[in-house]
C-alpha cells in the first residue's frame, strides 16, 4: 500500500513538474513568434512600399492617446490609397483605407499581433521602429527608405 | 523462514520500483531539459535574427554610416571591423570591405551574431555610396 501510495506521490510530482516546463517551453515559442512577426511585418511593410515620398509617419489621437502611425500610400487607379499601422488596444493594427479617411478609433485597423506600444521616428532615409512587447521587452529596429526618396514626419 | 523470505521479498519489489521510478523521472526531467535548452536556443536566434536585420539595413541605409554605427553603440576594433554587445548574452560583429566598381563605391559588409565563441548566424550587406548612379 505504502508502496503505491509513494509512487502516485511521485507521479504526481513529477507531473506538475513536466507541465510547468511545458508551460514556459511554449509560452517562451509563442514570445519568440509574437516577436518576429511584428518586427519582420513591419520591415517587410515598409519595404514592399518604399518609393519616394510614400512613407511617412503621423501622431494621431486615438482614444485620447496621442499614437504613432506609419503610413504608407499607394496610388491604384489614380486615386490614393493607405495603409496605415498602428497600436491600439493592446495590438499591431492595420488600416487599408482611402487617403482622405481619417483614422478614428482603435478599432478601425485590423490586428496583426499582440503588441504594447509602437513607436516610429523617421530621420531622412532611416526610419527607427521601437516595439515594446506584451511581456515588456523591447526591440528597436531600423529600416532604409532604398527608394532614394526621404520619409516624411 | 517464510516470513523472512517475504519480507525480502518486499523490500526488493520497493528497491526496484524506486529504481524503475527514478530511471523514468530521469528520462522524462532529461526530455524536458533538451525542450528547454531547443526553446533558449530558439529565443537566442530570434533575437540574433533581429540584429543581423537591424545591423544590415544600417548599412544599406545610414546617410553616414561610421557615424550611425556609433550612435547604435558599435564600437571600431579594427580597420572595417566594428563591434557592438547589446548584452552579456550576445555580440554583434560586423567586417565591412570597400571596393571601387562601376557604379561607385561599393561597401559589403558581413554580420556575424554570436553568443561567445559560437556564431548564432551569419548574414552579407551591401550599400553603394554614390546613390545617384544608382537612382539615375
Amino acid at each position: 500500500m505504502m508502496l503505491i501510495l509513494m509512487f502516485v506521490g511521485l507521479s504526481v510530482a513529477l507531473i506538475a513538474l513536466g507541465s510547468q516546463a511545458y508551460r514556459s517551453i511554449t509560452k517562451t515559442a509563442e514570445e519568440n513568434a509574437q516577436k518576429r512577426t511584428s518586427v519582420g511585418y513591419v520591415v517587410n511593410r515598409v519595404h514592399a512600399f518604399d518609393a519616394k515620398g510614400a512613407v511617412r509617419v503621423e501622431e494621431v489621437e486615438l482614444e485620447g492617446q496621442l499614437t504613432d502611425v506609419l503610413t504608407l500610400a499607394e496610388w491604384i487607379d489614380g486615386e490614393c490609397y493607405e495603409t496605415r499601422l498602428f497600436c491600439a488596444d493592446g495590438s499591431l493594427r492595420e488600416q487599408f483605407t482611402h487617403a482622405q479617411t481619417p483614422l478614428e478609433t482603435a478599432y478601425d485597423g485590423e490586428k496583426i499581433v499582440e503588441l504594447a506600444e509602437f513607436e516610429v521616428e523617421i530621420a531622412g532615409s532611416m526610419i527607427q521602429v521601437t516595439f515594446t512587447h506584451p511581456d515588456g521587452a523591447t526591440d528597436t529596429v531600423h529600416v532604409a527608405l532604398r527608394s532614394g526618396g526621404e520619409g516624411q514626419k | 523462514m517464510k516470513q523472512r523470505f517475504s519480507s525480502h521479498t518486499t523490500l526488493i519489489e520497493l528497491a526496484a520500483a524506486l529504481l524503475c521510478f527514478l530511471l523514468a523521472s530521469v528520462t522524462v526531467l532529461g526530455l524536458f531539459s533538451k525542450a528547454y535548452t531547443i526553446s533558449r536556443n530558439g529565443r537566442l536566434l530570434n533575437r540574433a535574427t533581429i540584429f543581423a536585420q537591424d545591423c544590415a539595413e544600417v548599412v544599406a541605409g545610414a546617410a553616414d554610416l561610421e557615424e550611425a554605427l556609433q550612435q547604435l553603440g558599435y564600437e571600431p576594433v579594427e580597420d572595417g571591423v566594428w563591434r557592438y554587445r547589446p548584452d552579456a548574452e550576445l555580440m554583434v560583429l560586423l567586417r565591412l570591405n570597400t571596393e571601387q566598381t562601376e557604379v561607385g563605391s561599393l561597401v559589403s559588409g558581413k554580420i556575424s551574431v554570436m553568443r561567445e565563441e559560437e556564431v548564432l548566424l551569419e548574414m552579407e550587406t551591401a550599400r553603394y555610396n554614390n546613390k545617384e548612379v544608382i537612382h539615375s
